[in-house]
């Protein structure tokens, strides 16, 4: 079930109804959102369900090893393998055979088996990555052992089980738990609502038409085509991904969560370290917490920590999909963090200060540098695979086509528009908040009204899926 | 109160949507499971507004452009021209003929223009096709037109008619290579408006009746091919039952003309009946062939089902290896 349909609208109205007056009664309102959870999963699949309940009960049964028992260490080690097991069999198992298939066919090995071919089923790697942590955490007894009802809601909770933000799970059980929920404002859920609409149902789904064609066929597309291609595709995952977390984030506030800041206008970042702070935090943070710091983080010296942080963004790249260019994506990403970390460091070694740094030029210059690199990377990100995304790279340098086919005003103020929700998102988000925030009831449902009728006409007719659910 | 506050709000900001526009409204509707079909029968039966019907225009014309307008290889190609009309006008286009423009001077030169036609899984084959035919063939003159989500049922969403119309009228193909069906396997509003629930027999008759209009559209036309890809097996059960009646359906439609033939992709993904997801191509070389919706093409299966209609092309001699040049 996708957030923005009819089938979602009247299941949470439903839901709503029933859950906002239980908010404050703890254990019925942990039993109805549980369920609420499971039920929304289900419109997947059932098959699915049943996976998503067999692993939850698996996994509190190795918590309760990891909390109590005498072979924590082995408990936490067979718990964490049997969640990249699990990742593995449904993510990466076609990755795997297909890749063992072109390793025969280059050897000129003739291989007559069959294989099966496994469905991924919807979030398991946002899922998977809540019961790692949540196993890691209380193994170093940052956590303790939850009631089974806890450990379940937080694993199935519906707004963010098919494409995060990664909530972390101290967080998640004190508001739980609370009798005082969130204390959300109205005008604060109406603009995330809206501003996950907007991107999502006008902006993504009209960039998406841009980005199809040049992904799969560049041959076709003239350089410069190219080149726009690639700064949609750029703003494309950008409001689609966060118009989801929006979405999720609205939602999440009137069940009595807090919301999680998934996405802080990244696109301004002045470099690839700010990038990832402000991109994917969730994410970002756990890669941190649970692989980057792990592996040494930078307590074992700079080569050791330049070692570290390309592995954490390489293996990063591999969790966003089983493909030898998303494992390239994030190498690239891992070895653009080098080398911000090589410039920041060499400097301050030889005690060489570098003033120009805060001229307006040079933070121009390294927001520039930083959004093209970000932009380039994704080439590596939205290709199906290897050999497309060479021939698109070929393609922006020289290509053969010279028709220049997206010289469209529409697609001018796409990206205009996405420019200034990057970098005024903020205030935009402060103004629409002060609008809405207005007492009488009439002209609020009149100007939400108008502004959900605006993004429905401006919407094309077909609303592609969300970006982020394939991984 | 602020809780009850929200739901007010937002009640009311769905029922005023509704009652704003109502056609919108019942349309999206339409598309879920709640509808009834009698909402169903309603919602198709209604017109696209004039806002639709620009966006959909917008976006036939970005597809609309020719990829080697500015090429110097398909601009220095001579040929020699005739005049011959794009649709040739008979009872069931004769309405049509009159509103198209006048025809554009036809190649004489045979298969030079390859015209691509589909939902989605066309875009995946037809890549494939495109590659394929200029690699082996040199052939550069080719052309896409795809849509996601649409198909021959829903005709009140993307009218293929019309734009098959235009298409060969604007880009005057030599053959087409036309693939349906994914997006069909749903209910049907026969031509008398009627509801027909999928898989009976008035939504086969339904169904029939949107195909044969279609190749009628193309004996008609100044086409000198056309392939008809049918529908390949899946691992998903609903289509196990619903493709092979397609399939009937398209192999029936063909036989209209000579100039149609259909292709059956059936039994390349089969073995013993059954479906098999791991397959071998020419060369030998194996991998998946599905994407995991059962419906979609990898880039290795849509190779496969390309070498095919490649092959059944050359056959036809639709396609001549081009010599080297010494």
């Amino acid at each position: 079930m996708l957030f923005p349909t009819y089938q979602f609208l009247v299941f949470f109205l439903i839901l709503c109804s029933a859950i906002l007056s239980l908010k404050h009664q703890v254990n019925l309102y942990k039993i109805v959102l549980l369920l609420s959870s499971l039920l929304f999963y289900s419109f997947w699949s059932f098959d699915f369900l049943l996976l998503l309940v067999l692993g939850t009960a698996y996994n509190y049964i190795i918590l309760r090893a990891v909390g109590n028992g005498k072979y924590k260490k082995l408990a936490l080690i067979s718990g964490i393998i049997f969640n990249i097991a699990n990742l593995g069999i449904f993510k990466y198992c076609n990755f795997f055979v297909t890749s063992l298939f072109d390793v025969l066919n280059q050897l000129k090995i003739s291989a007559s088996f069959q294989v099966l071919q496994i469905l991924v089923p919807v979030g398991v790697s946002f899922y998977t990555f809540r019961m790692i942590s949540h196993l890691i955490d209380c193994y170093q007894k940052k956590l303790s052992c939850p009631k089974f009802i806890d450990y379940a809601t937080y694993i199935t909770y519906f707004p963010q089980i098919a494409s995060g933000p990664i909530s972390r799970a101290p967080e998640f059980y004190s508001q739980l738990n609370s009798p005082k929920k969130y204390d959300y404002k109205i005008e604060e859920v109406i603009v995330l609502i809206l501003s996950g609409l907007f991107k999502k149902y006008t902006l993504s789904s009209f960039l998406f038409n841009f980005t199809q064609l040049p992904f799969k066929v560049p041959q076709q597309y003239s350089s410069i085509d190219l080149i726009l291609a690639t700064i949609s595709y750029s703003c494309l995952i950008y409001v689609d991904f966060s118009g989801y977390s929006d979405l999720a984030n609205g939602i999440s506030c009137l069940l009595g969560f807090k919301p999680i800041v998934n996405f802080n206008m990244p696109y301004q970042s002045l470099s690839l370290q700010e990038f990832w702070k402000r991109w994917h935090i969730s994410l970002s943070e756990w890669l941190r917490d649970y692989v980057y710091i792990p592996l040494g983080g930078n307590k074992h010296g700079k080569l050791r920590k330049y070692v570290n942080l390309f592995c954490t963004m390489a293996i990063g790249g591999f969790w966003h999909g089983a493909g030898l260019n998303f494992i390239v994506w994030g190498a690239i990403h891992g070895l653009g963090l080098v080398v911000t970390h090589l410039c920041r460091d060499i400097p301050q070694a030889i005690h060489l200060k570098l003033d120009f740094y805060n001229s307006r030029i040079a933070r121009f210059m390294s927001w520039l540098l930083t959004f093209s690199f970000v932009t380039g990377s994704w080439v590596f990100f939205g290709t199906p695979n290897w050999e497309t995304a060479v021939h698109f790279c070929q393609g922006i340098v020289h290509s053969s086509v010279k028709t220049f086919q997206f010289n469209f005003w529409q697609l001018y103020l796409v990206i205009a528009v996405i420019g200034a929700i990057n970098f005024w998102g903020d205030r935009i988000a402060k103004i629409l908040q002060i609008m809405f925030s207005l007492k009488n009831i009439f002209f609020r449902v009149v100007l939400v009204s108008l502004f959900v009728y605006a993004i429905l006409m401006l919407g094309p007719s077909t609303v592609p899926p969300f970006i982020y659910f394939n991984f | 109160m602020r809780d009850q506050e929200i739901l007010l709000i937002a009640t009311s900001v769905i029922l005023t949507l509704i009652f704003t526009n109502l056609s919108l409204f019942l349309k999206s509707f339409s598309s879920s499971p709640f509808a009834s079909p009698e909402i169903k029968q309603a919602a198709r039966q209604m017109e696209t507004d004039s806002f639709r019907k620009s966006e959909q225009d917008f976006w036939s014309k970005i597809k609309d452009i020719d990829f080697d307008k500015a090429s110097p290889k398909s601009a220095s190609s001579a040929v020699k021209t005739e005049q011959k009309p794009a649709i040739q006008a008979n009872k069931a286009t004769a309405k049509i003929a009159k509103k198209l423009s006048p025809p554009k001077p036809k190649l004489t030169r045979l298969y030079r223009k390859f015209l691509f036609i589909g939902d989605s899984v066309m875009l995946d084959l037809g890549t494939q096709l495109q590659y394929t035919l200029k690699e082996k063939y040199n052939i550069t003159d080719t052309k896409i037109d795809y849509k996601v989500s649409s198909g021959l049922n829903r005709i009140d969403y993307y009218d293929w008619y019309a734009r098959t119309r235009e298409l060969i009228n604007d880009y005057q193909p030599d053959v087409i290579i036309v693939l349906f069906g994914g997006n069909d396997t749903q209910d049907i509003n026969d031509y008398q408006g009627k509801y027909r629930v999928i898989m009976t027999k008035e939504w086969q008759k339904a169904y029939q009746e949107r195909v044969d209009k279609y190749a009628e559209l193309l004996k008609y036309s100044s086409v000198q091919k056309v392939y008809w890809v049918g529908q390949s097996i899946s691992n998903k059960s609903s289509y196990l039952n619903q493709f092979p009646v397609m399939n009937d359906i398209y192999k029936k439609a063909s036989k209209v003309s000579g100039r149609i033939q259909f292709i059956s992709t059936w039994d390349t993904f089969a073995e013993r009946g059954q479906f098999t997801p791991v397959v071998a191509d020419k060369s030998g070389k194996r991998g998946y062939v599905k994407v995991n919706d059962g419906l979609h093409f990898t880039s290795h299966g849509a190779q496969i089902i390309s070498d095919l209609i490649v092959d059944k092309m050359a056959t036809d001699k639709v396609l001549k290896v081009p010599k080297k040049k010494p």
